[in-house]
């Protein structure tokens, strides 16, 4: 890949969330709060690790993000332009790959060429993409012949090769078994340093909040708020076994209220 | 100690044998028609499978398909024999109404200018009917299973409309429209077009929510999200619509032209029983059976190569 495009990917992609707040009316008729009053500023080519109990809205707020659904109330901006709806610029993957299941790996992986019309002029890119996530050979393969971790390869680079400025992970790992998940954890790690575009990912994972992320943000229970941001500094490089690297599980934990202070 | 396989390759040549001698050695209960051409293609038959069985001794695949076969063909040869000897023989089962195997065969050698141009007839008018009343019903169903408005206007009309059972149509259909055949290439498509329309909707509106969600994402605009998100997630039920509107199909066929039409292998039978020539009506059967029988498992070859990325599908 061309790397003129990669360093143009590093400038832009600055995501403000301002103010976001949502709500759901549920089925007795009473209004939810999911969201409330979040504000977060996430730098160009940064990696966060968004992390909090289950049902604070994490996911909630990746959605917005990705325009697949409104804000009650506030905005976000990707590079000063707000966000209306779904677009390429924002990639997208999901705990399910959700790859279609009627087009093969090449085909899943050029979905996002076809769709936005560029499929004759960057077709030949098809193959970096397949390298890129390793699955060379299982270029004619259906999605139902593929195991979970390749499924999920091939979801993220069907988002990539639109070269979005934001990728948007929602517990892609979540559904891989614990082996499966440490080696896609490494292989993320690697796309990402090879790119460097702007990466959110919400997880349920301190280790893997930690370890992917430059930053890791904590989130209350409902209504889902920012209780802190904790920057991830691991000087000696990522290992889950360091000192450093317990010590941030522990202060993580800790904002959870998993762990008594002190 | 087992015995060979193999020797299973002789069942059927010894059933065809016997259909040969007791067809030749009895003769015929009562008045019987004559038989011109039964035995010399059975004895062709005959031949035919003993060179294929002494040349499948050489080759393993042939050889297994073969052995695989041999029951079920044994069996065949042998009801053929037990009909033989029900009707003609004894005529347990009476003339006119049962004829023997032999007597059907004959019937559609020596009647095959009539039978060769009510089968085409009927194809024609199969065809005709129903690739337009697939055709509008995918069209149909792709506006009502994607849009709310479209549903909103048309979904009452096929709720209405569909039920009814399209020969019902009949005496309507043959006094608007200018000629019988037009008549009833409209019922047959109006067959066709109800679980079409029908499994093509429900298809498209519970095309998966993700699915669409992560095409919008990828960039897609209506265009994409329609016609390669939403129609190939419902291929699998517009096929079986397909497959319902097609056995739809010939039941409509057959009784348009029994009852209007003055064509077709359901004439044919309609004409046949007119004259008390049950073979003929047999023979007539037979043929539908091989036609139908042919047209499915082509719609289920066209399916097989449409749904490859499918898993599990039903055999046919």
């Amino acid at each position: 890949m061309a790397e003129r495009a990669d360093k143009m990917v590093t400038e832009t992609g600055r995501i403000e969330i301002r103010n976001i707040g949502c709500s759901f009316k549920k089925q007795d008729g009473l209004l939810m709060t999911a969201l409330k009053g979040i504000d977060l500023t996430i730098k160009p080519g940064n990696f966060v690790s968004v992390i909090g109990p289950s049902g604070c809205g994490k996911s909630t707020l990746l959605r917005i993000v990705a325009g697949l659904q409104k804000p009650t109330s506030g905005e976000v901006r990707i590079d000063g332009v707000p966000v209306s709806g779904p677009g390429y610029e924002r990639g997208l993957v999901f705990q399910d790959p959700t790859l279609f299941p009627w087009l093969t790996v090449q085909e899943n992986i050029a979905s996002g060429l076809v769709a936005r019309g560029v499929y004759k002029t960057k077709k030949k890119e098809i193959s970096d993409y397949i390298r890129l996530v390793g699955l060379e050979g299982f270029e004619k393969s259906y999605p139902h012949q593929l195991s979970g971790g390749m499924a999920q390869r091939v979801a993220i680079a069907r988002a990539l090769i639109n070269r979005p400025k934001v990728l948007l992970l929602d517990e892609p790992l979540g559904a891989l078994d614990a082996f499966t998940r440490i080696r896609m954890q490494d292989e993320l790690l690697r796309i990402w340093q090879e790119r460097r575009n702007t990466v959110v990912l919400v997880t349920h994972d301190v280790d893997e909040a930690i370890y992917l992320g430059d930053e890791v943000v904590v989130m209350t229970p409902r209504p889902g708020q920012v209780q802190k941001v904790i920057p991830i500094e691991l000087p000696d490089g990522k290992d889950r076994g360091s000192e450093k690297f317990h010590f941030l599980r522990e202060q993580v934990l800790e904002v959870l209220h998993f762990k008594e202070a002190g | 100690m087992k015995i060979d396989r193999r020797f299973r390759l002789a069942w059927p040549f010894l059933a065809l044998m016997a259909v040969i001698l007791v067809d030749r050695l009895m003769p015929d209960h009562g008045f019987s028609y004559g038989t011109k051409y039964w035995i010399p293609v059975l004895l062709g038959v005959s031949a035919f499978y003993a060179v294929l069985a002494a040349s499948s001794l050489k080759k393993e695949n042939l050889q297994a398909r073969m052995v695989h076969r041999a029951p079920l063909l044994t069996v065949i040869f042998l009801v053929i024999c037990l009909l033989d000897l029900l009707t003609a023989k004894t005529s347990v089962l009476p003339l006119p109404y049962f004829p023997a195997p032999g007597q059907i065969f004959d019937v559609i050698i020596t009647d095959w200018k009539m039978l060769l141009k009510s089968a085409a007839y009927s194809l024609r008018m199969l065809g005709v009917g129903y690739l337009i009343g697939a055709s509008v019903g995918l069209v149909t169903g792709v506006l009502t299973g994607w849009s709310k408005r479209c549903s909103y206007w048309l979904s009452p009309l096929q709720r209405f409309i569909g039920p009814i059972p399209a020969t019902a149509w009949i005496p309507i259909a043959m006094t608007v429209f200018p000629t019988s055949f037009t008549a009833s290439t409209f019922i047959l498509a109006l067959s066709v077009w109800f679980p079409v329309t029908v499994m093509t909707g429900s298809g498209i509106a519970n095309t998966r929510r993700s699915y669409l969600e992560v095409a919008q994402t990828l960039g897609a605009d209506k265009k994409y999200l329609i016609f390669r998100v939403a129609v190939p997630a419902a291929l699998p039920n517009i096929f079986i619509g397909l497959f319902m509107g097609l056995g739809m199909s010939f039941v409509t066929l057959v009784t348009a032209e029994m009852l209007g039409v003055k064509a077709g292998l359901g004439w044919y039978i309609q004409w046949a029983e007119g004259w008390a020539e049950y073979r003929k009506v047999y023979a007539s059967l037979v043929l539908m059976a091989v036609i139908f029988s042919t047209i499915i498992t082509l719609l289920f070859k066209i399916r097989d190569k449409v749904l490859v990325w499918q898993k599990g599908l039903i055999k046919w």
